[in-house]
């Protein structure tokens, strides 16, 4: 490996990572605050992905498929938070795991009567197609604008929390429920906004990292693998965590499949098992309490 | 005999010292009591105590055997017991199955696979719960009784093994006066026929003025005063943080 | 929580277990290969119970035991030329060998963070089992002609899973309803008082994880056994799911209720299949409905609407 080759495994890395932070961060959020271990979250990924897809054969505009797609999915994810799990947020766990597993199989069968079980390839828009020459090495422009987007959501996500009142509220609840809503705070409504924003944040990862990978069926697992693994390694309740966890595990990741090759699929797995027998509380997630 | 002794203990939480150089002796059968207002570091204290924690510095020394660091469930074995400031029971189990586990895990007998449980040591527990007076009530779900019946059953729980020394953690919070009275009056009996060591963190100052032969004030996390209660009742600097300056 | 069945309920298992006896006598293949699936299953669910219902912890990693107690059998009898009958006994031990490992490292946690940690274990063992193409032969499964000819039709190997079973079930029984059985359930209530009795909560819990494996692991290599065959989707995250599945339908309060999940589930699957393509959107409506109307599955169902005929019943004779 030369550093020519080094230098874009690393940008591959750190955009591929950026992708999964803009994927996984809502999750995290979901963990801690909703306090739900949401097993279809690949799955509302991949409906975003497909999503996108057919806005953009309708509508033939990038930045629609994107928005549209990224609204819808959060709209389903109100649908599904208020009917199936606002019912069960009291109760055992074991509950809230079944019940979002099932939801897996319900979606894969769903994209498969609508889209059949062909794979759907999106191109990207033409002004971010091709590559820039920076010091005679030429990088996807692609990436670029994929990392630039994940910072732009971070920042906001950051602003949001740190800044407003309901960012105030969201950083009470992950304290301390009851409490919060003591305060004359309606939390059923917050929780619901939680989870869409989570959807939302899904949908339009997987929307932005369809012009590099294909949709299929097999996509849900695989975002929700390496969601869980990327909101473990920087810690679950801080987003700056999943950050940082996704660009390590992105980059890791990318240069993985340079030396293991063929195992490369397991890094996701070995990573989790190291972390959680080591740091079960990530880089910079909350302490765990029983 | 000294049956507990807590040697220089500290613990701290990120920026704060709950518990510091905290040391003291505790004599077989004396019934003593912990007090101090709230965070003083008392329940930290039992915690440490009983293995719950680990401590930064420091040694617990039971029946003149280190226990320091061993975990929780050794220690309890070893004959020190403890009671929850939020009661503490087997909510699905039945009253006799929440003593029994007792009995059965106090023996070291958890380890059986083949023999039903169901009559094991009946006995043993027909007898503690005569003590609290559960008796009648034996076959009912500890979730179905009263909050003062809950807080019997956990006696019964941590007395059956007849350890020597039960630290009990606030016996009368959200007790009402009649419940408090009876709790008292049932703490003093079991002691001196069980020969137990008890102390209590309370914040009801009749009941510790009632019961304890000790008290021990705590106060930001260190030992503050060591005497007999009228010793207490008299001391300036209690008072002071106690109804403030 | 009553465990073990008394009384009326003896009798429905009495009932139940005479019909497994007798059914080759009347029943075709089809019926008979139903039979072998539907106890091999229920064997997997009960030894997950021991986990879920009895100390509450949810695994999704149950899947690894089974497929590796499939692909056990398979290599003993393949690769290392033992024969069926040693290979059968041996597979669910060095499954166990596993559950210790994995249960030891698993334990450390709780929730959640358990429950991940064993879905990361299960999806290790199947990339394992998957990749290691000269081991196992990968996706294309692991095939051996070596199973002795005695059990290979369907009526012999019905009675040696129906015996093996029947046994292994009945350990469970034994054990759930023993001091220990009583121990991890005390874990289950209140985690804190069962350390604070006395209870060695983290050794009490791994042996309870290395006796669910070791069960798991003969479901697998039983199951292995019949089809001749170990594929890598015998290990893995939707394996789990299914076991889990199964153990939620039938309801994890009660001893027989993952027996009556799988055999629920059985059903679905040989009816289900056929008719529709999608069947797992069908199966994941179905256990949204339970989940949310149903949690303590069928037979808390059961039993709700039986204590209210009895009540309805004695109201009447009173009156």
């Amino acid at each position: 490996m030369n550093i020519e080759m080094a230098l874009i495994t690393l940008l591959v890395g750190l955009a591929q990572g950026m992708l999964f932070f803009v994927i996984a961060a809502g999750l995290s959020w979901v963990f801690s605050i909703c306090n739900i271990l949401n097993l279809s979250h690949g799955s509302m990924a991949m409906i975003g992905a497909f999503l996108c897809w057919t806005i953009i054969s309708v509508a033939h505009s990038f930045w629609a498929g994107l928005i549209v797609s990224a609204l819808g999915c959060a709209c389903i994810g109100i649908f599904i938070e208020v009917i199936l799990l606002r019912p069960i947020y009291r109760r055992d766990h074991i509950y809230q795991f079944i019940l979002t597993f099932a939801l897996i199989y319900i979606i894969q069968d769903v994209i498969k009567m609508i889209y059949g079980a062909e794979q759907t390839m999106i191109m990207k828009p033409s002004f971010l197609m091709g590559s820039v020459d920076l010091g005679g090495v030429m990088f996807p422009t692609y990436y670029f604008f994929v990392i630039g987007v994940g910072l732009l959501i971070f920042v906001l996500i950051h602003w949001f929390v740190s800044r407003t009142k309901w960012g105030r509220v969201i950083r009470a609840l992950k304290v301390d429920r009851d409490m919060t809503s003591a305060f004359g705070v309606d939390v059923k409504l917050v929780l619901t906004g939680v989870f869409a924003f989570s959807c939302f944040l899904a949908a339009l990862g997987a929307a932005l990292i369809s012009p590099l990978m294909a949709g299929h069926i097999g996509m849900d697992m695989f975002f929700l693998m390496i969601a869980f693994i990327v909101i473990i390694i920087g810690g679950i309740g801080s987003i700056s965590g999943c950050l940082v966890g996704s660009l390590v595990y992105g980059v890791v990741n990318s240069f993985g499949i340079w030396f293991f090759g063929h195992w490369s699929i397991a890094i996701p797995y070995v990573l989790l098992v190291i972390v959680l027998m080591l740091r079960p509380c990530g880089l910079m997630g909350d302490p765990i309490t029983e | 005999m000294k049956i507990l002794e807590v040697e220089k203990l500290s613990k701290h939480f990120g920026g704060i010292q709950a518990v510091w150089d905290v040391s003291f002796k505790v004599e077989s059968g004396e019934i003593s009591a912990v007090i101090g207002p709230n965070g003083a570091g008392k329940s930290t204290l039992f915690n440490l105590i009983t293995g719950h924690l680990d401590c930064d510095a420091g040694s617990v020394i039971f029946r003149e055997r280190e226990i320091t660091g061993l975990p929780p469930h050794k220690i309890c074995r070893l004959g020190l017991g403890r009671s929850f400031q939020r009661t503490t029971v087997f909510d699905r189990f039945s009253v006799f199955q929440n003593v029994q586990s007792s009995v059965i895990a106090g023996k070291g007998k958890t380890i059986s696979f083949f023999v039903p449980v169901k009559k094991q040591f009946s006995e043993i527990v027909f007898s503690q719960l005569e003590d609290v007076e559960l008796a009648d009530k034996a076959d009912m779900l500890a979730a179905e009784l009263s909050y003062g019946e809950r807080r019997r059953l956990e006696l019964a729980i941590t007395l059956v093994n007849r350890p020597e020394c039960l630290l009990l953690d606030e016996p009368t919070a959200g007790m009402s006066i009649t419940e408090t009275e009876y709790i008292t009056m049932l703490l003093k009996k079991l002691a001196k026929s069980y020969s137990v060591s008890l102390m209590l963190v309370e914040h009801d100052l009749n009941v510790v003025f009632n019961i304890a032969e000790k008290i021990r004030v705590m106060y930001q996390g260190r030992l503050l005063r060591e005497g007999t209660p009228d010793e207490i009742r008299e001391d300036e600097e209690v008072k002071r943080i106690y109804i403030g300056n | 929580m009553r465990v073990l069945p008394s009384g009326g309920r003896m009798w429905v298992y009495v009932f139940v277990g005479l019909f497994l006896v007798f059914l080759p006598v009347f029943a075709g293949d089809a019926e008979i290969s139903f039979g072998i699936d539907f106890m091999i299953l229920a064997l997997a669910a009960m030894a997950l119970n021991i986990i879920v219902g009895q100390t509450g912890l949810t695994s999704f990693g149950h899947a690894a035991f089974y497929g590796v107690g499939a692909y056990s059998l398979i290599l003993l009898i393949s690769k290392v030329g033992i024969p069926f009958w040693l290979a059968i006994i041996i597979s669910p031990f060095i499954c166990a060998v596993l559950g210790a490992i994995i249960g030891r490292i698993c334990l450390q946690l709780v929730s959640f963070y358990f429950a991940l940690l064993t879905l990361a274990f299960a999806e290790l063992i199947y990339i394992i089992i998957h990749r290691w193409y000269s081991l196992t032969g990968g996706d294309r499964g692991l095939a051996t002609e070596r199973i002795p000819d005695i059990i290979s039709t369907p009526v012999p190997y019905y009675y040696l899973t129906l015996f093996l079973v029947t046994i292994s079930i009945i350990t469970i029984g034994f054990i759930l309803n023993s001091a220990f059985g009583q121990s991890i359930q005390s874990v289950r209530e209140n985690r804190l008082r069962a350390e604070f009795v006395g209870v060695n909560v983290k050794l009490n819990l791994l042996i309870a994880f290395v006796i669910s494996s070791f069960f798991t692991g003969l479901a697998g290599a039983l199951y292995a056994g019949n089809a001749h065959t170990a594929f890598p989707n015998y290990a893995g995250f939707m394996m789990s799911g299914q076991l889990l599945i199964c153990v939620l339908l039938g309801g994890m309060f009660y001893f027989e209720g993952p027996i009556v999940g799988a055999f629920v589930y059985v059903i679905l699957q040989t009816y289900l299949i056929p008719i529709t393509e999608y069947w797992p959107f069908v199966f994941g409506i179905l256990i949204v409905v339970i989940v949310l109307l149903m949690p303590g599955g069928i037979t808390s169902f059961i039993r709700s609407k039986f204590l209210l005929f009895h009540a309805k019943k004695e109201k009447i004779l009173n009156t």
